[in-house]
């Protein structure tokens, strides 16, 4: 037996992966050889302290990283002919979304669904013949939109924005958006 | 756990479930953080780069094609944050014989240990890879060549050449083998 071959049968002993043939051959070579069964327990310490050693170091890397939570921002698939319409949407989101989350586009128009939410009074001007006033109100329009994809935003390894699908029904409060 | 079931697991990453990502990532970090630890240049931050490698997973799983090419996947990603987070100002010195895990083992074991991880680590990168991923065991000698992109026949040789370049120096410093062979009856 070669010492590449030998070498080849000591690493499948060392990592538990030898075959019947491989005993075989280790038996017939100790048999022509004393030194054998030292090589062997030599191949046997050296991989259970390789072993323990990297398992260790690694496992104590590895084990206390997770994937990291919602640190990007959420955006979907915009359609190419309704992106003015998402543009507007994202400028009457502002006021409320997080500052790490973005509003939604959506695919199409929304659907008017022809409910009106009572209107706020955001100003009251008394006319100047002092019998009427001037208004100011904020109307409120029940929309209905469908997104049909969700993208995330982040950053890839090379700090440069990256995008990625989304899953709505695992975004923590998706009726927030 | 099972190629198949891993297979299912990645496809359903791939499609965005949360879950499924949580799942591969568990499946695959030691690997990852093997990959990183083999190929981390002085002065690199380990956690963080791991750190980078779960983000851009996370953010880039979707675009993977083949999800049997999830360890290849993976890895050229570890392998370019190393090239990333090296160039981080203010990283800490972190290879393989790190210190909080050097802490946590008895006076002998951490001799022993940060011997190997030492003559590890002063092997070729071509030689420390295959021998790092395969000592971490659970990886066969075929996925340790798919995943880095070799024949199965290269893989077999590198790691001979590893081994016997490791077991020599440890047999040089009496070291673990010598009390080996005074149990051996």
């Amino acid at each position: 037996m070669n010492d590449h071959r030998q070498a080849a049968l000591l690493d499948r002993l060392a990592t538990r992966s030898a075959t019947s043939d491989d005993f075989r051959d280790l038996a017939a070579m100790a048999a022509l050889d004393d030194g054998a069964w030292d090589r062997a327990a030599e191949a046997l310490g050296a991989e259970a302290a390789l072993e323990r050693a990297v398992g260790e170091r690694v496992a104590a890397l590895a084990d206390r990283v997770e994937l990291p939570r919602r640190r990007g921002r959420l955006v979907a698939a915009a359609a190419a002919g309704w992106l003015a319409a998402a543009a507007a949407g994202v400028l009457a989101w502002a006021g409320r979304a997080s500052p790490d989350v973005a509003p939604p586009a959506a695919s199409a128009p929304p659907a008017v669904s022809g409910v009106e939410l009572p209107r706020l009074l955001l100003e009251a001007i008394p006319l100047a013949g002092g019998t009427g006033i001037e208004l100011v109100t904020l109307r409120r329009i029940v929309e209905r939109t469908t997104v049909p994809s969700l993208f995330e935003i982040g950053v890839d390894e090379h700090g440069s924005p990256a995008v990625a699908p989304a899953v709505a029904s695992r975004l923590k409060a998706p009726e927030s958006l | 756990m099972a190629e198949r079931p891993i297979a299912d697991v990645v496809r359903r990453a791939i499609a965005g479930d949360r879950a499924a990502q949580d799942a591969v990532w568990r499946e695959h970090r030691r690997f990852v953080a093997a990959v990183l630890l083999c190929h981390a240049p002085p002065g690199l931050d380990v956690e963080d780069a791991l750190q980078d490698v779960a983000l851009a997973l996370v953010r880039r799983i979707g675009t993977l094609a083949d999800p049997a090419k999830i360890r290849p996947w993976l890895r050229s990603i570890a392998i370019r944050a190393t090239a990333s987070a090296a160039r981080r100002p203010g990283v800490e010195t972190e290879r393989l014989e790190d210190a909080a895990a050097r802490d946590a083992r008895g006076a002998d074991d951490r001799d022993e240990a940060a011997v190997v991880l030492r003559l590890v680590e002063e092997l070729p990168v071509e030689l420390r890879e295959p021998l790092v991923l395969r000592a971490l065991r659970g990886l066969s000698q075929r996925e340790i060549a798919d995943a880095l992109g070799l024949a199965e026949t290269t893989i077999e040789t590198r790691l001979v050449r590893a081994r016997r370049a490791v077991r020599d120096a440890l047999a040089r410093r009496g070291r673990p083998t010598a009390t080996i062979r005074e149990t051996k009856t």
